[in-house]
């Protein structure tokens, strides 16, 4: 099964190359400490704001620190808020799911309206109230995303509970006597994955917008750590005459967000081939 | 339908019970007092005058009482007062509001039409260039960072080229300037972060009208009404675009949050005299009352917005009865 569903994947342009991408960028932000052509924190205030060359190939910052460098460890914040978010938010989101699909009565009405009530409310402002009352800092930042960003896949996962318990291994698995929790994580788990695969690689992308906005607006990952989010806020000071500063992190940005969402829309034609839309 | 209203009326009350109910969770749970901004930078403050501070602002007793104080009060459409100024919050809000509900309103307006548009023209030619192209985009606007975006045209078309103003609503000179012009001024300002605002909604609904007309336009009654020769753009805009309306709108009401939420990041960028600014700077300032009553409004505009969104169903429906 796991073959053909490689191989179905293999077939899949779009999402070879954002799979493709998304190895990359693994590898780059794990070997960064290799690949870096200088310490991304060391300043050189002799070399301020220069532009692209041959010994900067994306130019410097305003303290002379190497973009590239910069860039290269800012992968690795925004692949572990991505990777930890949505770790967070996938448990929570399917957990909740499953619970109020095949429980049922108070469960589901109680799980229900607390999403409704977290769909309601402009995320982002709850987002920016915890992290600025809280500290600002990576992993409150983590936190908060994976906490506020869980209520769609619950609710697509109670539909799919909803649907998959009156089938017939449901209901043999429950004549054998099995415990709720087995056959909750053990039978109907299994056949919701699907939904929760997909959602947790499109996921990842939109954790990893939402923390570049936080560092952006200063809520974020805090200076001298290098974000995308952050590199962006500085970039804006000398936007005059520093266009390289404003230019490269939101090209990696945009790449890296755009390659999770191809792998995530290449899994759905993969593992969920009624929905093509 | 009148019953209909009135129940779904009602039931916006518990639902801002629960929304303002996280909202002073999230507040009173958070280390520090909203006083702490006042008081640490003061060495002169005595324990005493701290306390007494507390007192005035009742935030010396316990929290489920301080919530149903407020709750109380704002059922009376009291807000209370701000923590920096002294005034009204209601008024405050009210002053900004009319900026962001423009805002707003006006992003999604553009998001609606020349989403439509660009779906159809995707869907009726499928897998041509046009089409090609507007799969790029929908990628491209799903996965670019806004923010960035409105740095970037901030710079191109506004520093570079002049063409349009970067910040605020309105222009230094606004009170000299005669009423057309004035408006003309107002709609330059809004240029860029309407834009901006509308850029990841327009990807969004451009793809699921794309797919949603694409499904429509399989059906049987648009070859019967191909057939009976009726000409294909009134086959498009009359038969098929009715029925695929249905699951736009849905993502339409879907939008509102976001869309809210994006106020506070664009107003704060381009320095729009609206409430997601306040909310910010009431954020940086830890002005309780101030967040409390903008979390509050801001919530029953998304409400009133997915209640809207369920009305219209009725409208683009005429299956869809409410009871």
């Amino acid at each position: 099964m796991l073959r053909l569903y490689i191989k179905r994947l293999l077939k899949n342009k779009s999402g070879v190359f954002g799979l493709g991408l998304i190895v990359f960028l693994l590898l780059m932000a794990l070997a960064a400490p290799l690949l870096v052509p200088q310490d991304p924190l060391q300043q050189n205030l002799k070399e301020r704001l220069q532009a692209p060359s041959l010994l900067h190939w994306l130019g410097t910052d305003d303290l002379g620190r190497d973009l590239l460098s910069r860039l290269i460890y800012g992968s690795r914040v925004s692949l572990l808020v991505g990777f930890i978010a949505v770790t967070l938010s996938t448990l929570l989101g399917s957990f909740v799911g499953l619970c109020a699909g095949y429980l049922g009565k108070w469960v589901d009405s109680a799980c229900m309206r607390a999403v409704d009530i977290l769909l309601c409310f402009p995320t982002f402002f709850l987002i920016l109230m915890v992290i600025a009352f809280l500290e600002p800092n990576i992993a409150n930042v983590m936190i908060i995303i994976g906490l506020t960003s869980w209520t769609g896949l619950a609710r697509l996962v109670r539909a799919e509970t909803l649907s998959i318990k009156e089938r017939d291994f449901v209901l043999a698995a429950r004549a054998l006597g099995l415990s709720t929790k087995r056959i909750l994580f053990f039978h109907i788990l299994p056949s919701v994955s699907a939904p929760i695969i997909v959602s947790a690689t499109l996921g990842v992308g939109n954790a990893i917008l939402i923390e570049s906005s936080l560092s952006f607006l200063g809520l974020g990952v805090q200076p001298p750590m290098p974000s995308w989010g952050n590199i962006l806020t500085s970039g804006k000071d000398y936007i005059h005459f520093a266009w390289w500063l404003s230019l490269f992190p939101g090209l990696a940005l945009l790449f890296t967000v755009l390659a999770f969402n191809l792998l995530g829309e290449g899994l759905r034609d993969v593992l969920d081939p009624r929905d093509q839309s | 339908m009148k019953r209909y209203l009135l129940r779904r009326i009602l039931l916006i009350i518990p639902m801002l019970f629960g929304i303002s109910l996280l909202t002073f969770g999230v507040l009173h749970l958070s280390p520090g007092k909203p006083t702490d901004v006042v008081t640490d930078l003061n060495t002169k403050m005595t324990l005493e005058a701290k306390q007494k501070l507390m007192t005035l602002y009742g935030l010396d007793k316990p929290w489920h009482i301080q919530y149903f104080n407020w709750f109380w009060r704002m059922l009376k459409l009291d807000f209370g007062n701000s923590f920096k100024d002294d005034r009204a919050v209601l008024s405050k809000i009210g002053e900004r509001l009319p900026a962001t509900l423009l805002l707003n309103f006006l992003s999604l307006s553009l998001i609606f039409m020349l989403s439509l548009y660009i779906g159809a023209m995707a869907a009726t030619k499928k897998n041509s260039f046009f089409d090609k192209f507007t799969t790029l985009f929908v990628y491209v606007g799903y996965a670019v960072p806004t923010f960035w975006i409105a740095l970037l045209l901030m710079i191109l078309l506004g520093l570079k080229c002049g063409l349009l103003p970067i910040s605020g609503l309105r222009s230094l000179n606004y009170d000299e300037l005669t009423g057309s012009e004035k408006a003309l001024d107002i709609l330059k300002h809004l240029i860029l972060p309407v834009s901006v605002m509308a850029l990841t909604g327009l990807a969004a609904l451009t793809r699921y009208c794309r797919s949603s007309l694409l499904e429509v336009l399989h059906q049987d009654y648009i070859r019967t009404a191909r057939a009976k020769g009726l000409p294909e753009n009134k086959v498009l805009w009359k038969h098929a675009f009715r029925n695929a309306l249905i699951p736009i709108i849905t993502i339409l009401g879907l939008m509102l949050p976001e869309l809210i939420g994006g106020s506070f990041i664009f107003e704060t960028i381009f320095a729009y005299p609206g409430m997601g600014r306040l909310g910010y700077e009431a954020i940086l300032s830890r002005d309780y009352p101030l967040l409390m009553g903008i979390g509050t409004v801001a919530a029953f505009l998304t409400l009133l917005g997915n209640l809207i969104a369920d009305l219209l169903y009725a409208f683009a429906d005429p299956r869809i009865r409410y009871r």
